[in-house]
């Protein structure tokens, strides 16, 4: 089982990104995507997350449950870290156990009582990636979801991602070589320009 | 240490607040001070009198059995209206938010209420109806297209991101509304409340003036236009002044402490 991409068309006004792209993400394991800023990383997410229809292709196989780490932390400003992943979730998950993920990526105490907008970058990122780790989907995105964390930070967290994955598909989109490896799973490198054929 | 400097910053915080407070008070005793002179320049009580002169009116009307009644009579008309008008435009805007032909259709009949002059809607509503109910429906008509455009205005600058983000999670829609549309609403409404308020007030009474309705503050402004009793006239239209910035005070409180609340669920 899979996620095929075939035969991919974007592109913006005249600026092509994929001319006739093609690409496999096995279900269940995670792929690390790389590749130059404005190759086409995100656009392909955006893509196989259903915010964005390509020009010409066929997307198949994704599953319907997904979740996501964007670019931008996207959190509801004026909620606490728990309203917000509380707000994304289902009626099953409890306040405690959403303390409990919270708390394995660090962040705990008097942080949890302030309004999102009131927390450090590194906060606010951890506190999304909670909200994709424990939403009920099967097809998590994560976009560069380690950016702005120290290094400490960053381990525990990617640790926190690896165990919290149980078996979905993880797509992990990033810059860092070091950091997709820790990850393990395939990689799918992006070509600057055009992305014409297969994936490399 | 760190208690210190949060006093110290708090206190930062309250310093232009309460000098606001001073410098607003000082500002009210300079205009009376102002239409005390006016009022011995003039040296006619008939064309304007002192503010002793409505203070002391006001405090024997305030003794008066009917004028808690009077008051009573305007205030919950008046503020019905508003309330009728800040449900309705609410619900509306959501509604037109969501759906662009309804947005469309409700265009000219919030265009037309927003600019059609009040005293003909005034004399419509008194062929229409009965004179007790007059402020209520000018006054939900006069802030039915505030409430609408201001909410209608939030819901529609909320964040795609953050739409984004709530389609791919699967949001429902009441969450999305109080997570994500709410927040971006406020502001607005907090400004369209504010405005509504002072309007609802200024249209319910020319309502009331106008139709007449007994035992309205209307009627009592009527009464002393007619008898020529510019002390009456002052006197109730400093009612009408304190009643209304003293809901507003009220009400306003009320709605900051709601979304707070919201916010800390």
């Amino acid at each position: 089982m899979k996620i095929i991409v075939e035969d991919l068309w974007k592109s913006y006004g005249k600026e092509p990104v994929f001319q006739g792209f093609s690409a496999e993400l096995p279900l269940g394991e995670i792929t690390v995507l790389m590749g130059k800023s404005g190759c086409g990383k995100t656009t392909l997410t955006r893509i196989l997350l259903g915010l964005e229809r390509a020009d010409g292709g066929r997307v198949s196989g994704v599953p319907e449950k997904k979740s996501a780490v964007f670019q931008e932390d996207r959190l509801f400003e004026p909620f606490g870290a728990v309203s917000n992943i509380r707000a994304a979730l289902g009626k099953k998950r409890t306040d405690g156990e959403i303390r409990e993920n919270l708390e394995a990526v660090g962040l705990l105490g008097e942080v949890l009582s302030k309004p999102v907008s009131a927390l450090s970058g590194g906060m606010r990122r951890r506190c999304a990636i909670v909200r994709a780790m424990m939403a009920d989907s099967a097809f998590v995105v994560l976009d560069e979801p380690f950016e702005g964390l120290d290094s400490e930070t960053k381990k525990r967290t990617m640790a926190y991602v690896r165990e919290r994955r149980r078996g979905r598909t993880l797509l992990l989109v990033t810059h860092n070589l070091e950091e997709g490896e820790a990850m393990g799973g395939r990689f799918l490198i992006l070509k600057e320009g055009k992305n014409d054929g297969r994936e490399d | 240490m760190r208690e210190r400097r949060e006093g110290q910053k708090k206190e930062q915080n309250l310093r232009p607040k309460k000098r606001q407070k001073r410098e607003r008070l000082l500002s009210i005793a300079a205009a009376l001070v102002l239409w005390q002179i006016l009022s011995m320049a003039v040296g006619q009580k008939i064309i304007l009198v002192s503010p002793i002169t409505a203070a002391a009116r006001l405090g024997e009307l305030a003794r008066e059995g009917d004028f808690w009644l009077t008051v009573g009579f305007s205030f919950l008309r008046i503020e019905a209206g508003f309330f009728l008008g800040l449900i309705l435009g609410s619900v509306l805007a959501v509604a037109a938010a969501g759906v662009p032909l309804l947005e469309t259709m409700l265009w000219p009949y919030m265009t037309a209420v927003k600019s059609v002059p009040v005293a003909s809607f005034i004399i419509l509503c008194l062929i229409w109806l009965d004179r007790s109910g007059l402020s209520v429906f000018i006054s939900f008509l006069m802030v039915l297209p505030i409430f609408y455009f201001n909410v209608l205005s939030g819901m529609k600058s909320a964040d795609r991101k953050l739409l984004e983000m709530a389609e791919v999670f699967r949001i429902s829609r009441f969450k999305r509304f109080c997570y994500l549309y709410l927040p971006q609403v406020r502001p607005f409404l907090f400004s369209a409340c504010s405005a509504a308020l002072g309007i609802s007030w200024k249209a319910g009474v020319a309502a009331e003036v106008i139709g007449i309705p007994d035992g309205s503050i209307g009627e009592r402004l009527y009464e002393a236009k007619v008898y020529l009793d510019t002390a009456e006239l002052f006197a109730w239209t400093a009612v009408v002044v304190f009643t209304s910035v003293l809901f507003e005070k009220v009400f306003m409180g009320l709605l900051k402490r709601a979304f707070e609340r919201l916010e800390r669920l």
